[in-house]
């Protein structure tokens, strides 16, 4: 079994393995002055070909003593980013719904650290020039990540109630922390939303919502 | 003229076509679609059920609502292209209590008031705004409100009513059909008959009081 882990702190985002992904021009570099990192994303962020054309079975461990599996919806995630380039090239007189550039940037570099992540493929929930929300339905709950530019929103809600709302400043995310740590923090309920052993995101997510 | 509508009172979101879908399925956040009006306030267009006491007189307000969109276009490009044909398929209710209480719940930081006042629009005198207002000294994130507030919305609405045009009956696949079911449930008229029938007669005397003065006001 091939080992696998995510690393964000590269020129380029990659998954190892068999058949890597790679995305060029996706960088996180450090801030001038302090500790945290500043996520710059490239206007050439792009579902890259290489991208796996099937599903993929990854065997994870929960803990030192159980293992579980996740499937790796590549093929989703391959529609969800042609879904997201022709929102970005939307071309209507009302173009209310055309996402701009850096909004684009930032919902591709969110979507990657998903895929890479096995979370489910996302819905569109809604868009516009200033956001992308992304959305899980499960049931009576309810999952959202706001993506703008600079900050992305997380959201769990029910009929009743809204269960949790957390703000990130994209600017302010750990140098190791993606997304995909964020959401596994905020969705920590569902077991398809399990984090994969071996990255090294886990760490630095789980001291920041111990 | 605006005049804040009563608290319990029940107010309807129309559901058009295709402004509320994402392909052929139906799209939430389209239906509610949210629009900042200035940089303090996010509206949407409801209807008062005051000025509709029945479901036939909301599905005709619809369905005239939808024509007048489509006579709009016809003049604006000179054409109205089979993509851009706006269809009524039905409405959502919601109270405004229910709408009222977005400005006090956990989790809406940054509401300062949501409220529902009556707004007459190109003549329609059942038509009222949701407004909503951030609190303009809230530096959080706005999109995520927005989310939020729409999520709110949604497992508030009850629904939905469906319904068909007449000119739209030939329609084999009516997009009514996808209409979603919102977590609260689907919509039930509870009033009696006798209620039912002095909210017509109150319906129509409020008309002809808007006749009467309610016009010249909103020309002045």
């Amino acid at each position: 079994m091939p080992t696998e882990f995510v690393n964000a702190t590269s020129s380029a985002l990659t998954v190892a393995g068999s058949n890597a992904l790679v995305v060029s021009g996706l960088r996180a570099s450090p801030a001038s002055s302090t500790t945290s990192a500043v996520v710059v994303a490239q206007p050439s962020i792009t579902f890259s070909p290489e991208m796996k054309t099937e599903d993929e079975t990854r065997i994870i461990s929960t803990s030192s003593s159980t293992a579980t599996t996740v499937t790796v919806e590549w093929v989703n995630y391959q529609i969800l980013g042609s879904a997201l380039k022709s929102l970005q090239q939307y071309d209507e007189v009302d173009n209310q719904w055309k996402i701009e550039d850096g909004v684009y940037e930032s919902a591709c570099y969110i979507a990657l650290n998903l895929a890479a992540g096995a979370f489910p493929t996302p819905q569109i929930f809604t868009h516009g020039p200033k956001s992308i929300v992304f959305n899980w339905c499960d049931g009576r709950t309810s999952r959202y990540m706001t993506i703008s530019q600079n900050r992305i929103t997380v959201m769990v809600s029910t009929p009743e109630r809204i269960e949790k709302r957390i703000e990130y400043a994209m600017p302010q995310l750990p140098d190791k922390a993606t997304a995909f740590g964020y959401l596994a923090a905020a969705f920590n309920q569902r077991p398809s939303f399990i984090k994969l052993s071996g990255s090294g995101i886990d760490s630095d997510v789980s001291e920041h919502y111990r | 003229m605006r005049l804040r509508v009563k608290d319990g009172d029940n107010v309807f979101r129309l559901v058009i076509h295709p402004i509320a879908f994402r392909s052929k399925a139906f799209a939430v956040a389209k239906m509610i679609h949210l629009v900042w009006l200035d940089q303090e306030t996010i509206v949407t267009s409801l209807a008062w059920e005051i000025f509709l006491p029945t479901a036939e007189m909301l599905h005709r307000y619809g369905c005239d609502h939808a024509s007048s969109l489509n006579q709009k276009t016809l003049q604006d490009r000179g054409e109205l292209r089979a993509k851009d044909i706006r269809v009524y398929c039905g409405s959502y209710q919601l109270r405004t209590n229910l709408v009222r209480g977005l400005a006090a719940m956990d989790g809406l930081d940054g509401v300062a008031s949501a409220d529902v006042v009556h707004l007459v629009e190109d003549g329609k005198i059942a038509h009222v705004n949701l407004e909503i207002k951030i609190d303009p000294e809230w530096s959080g994130d706005l999109e995520g409100t927005k989310t939020a507030i729409i999520d709110r919305l949604w497992n508030a609405c009850r629904g939905p009513l469906r319904h068909v045009c007449r000119t739209d009956a030939q329609e084999t696949l009516h997009p009514s059909a996808a209409l979603e079911i919102p977590p609260s449930g689907e919509y039930t008229d509870t009033r009696t008959s006798m209620h039912r029938w002095c909210s017509i007669v109150r319906c129509h005397l409020l008309e002809f009081v808007w006749g009467l003065f309610g016009e010249r006001d909103s020309r002045s």
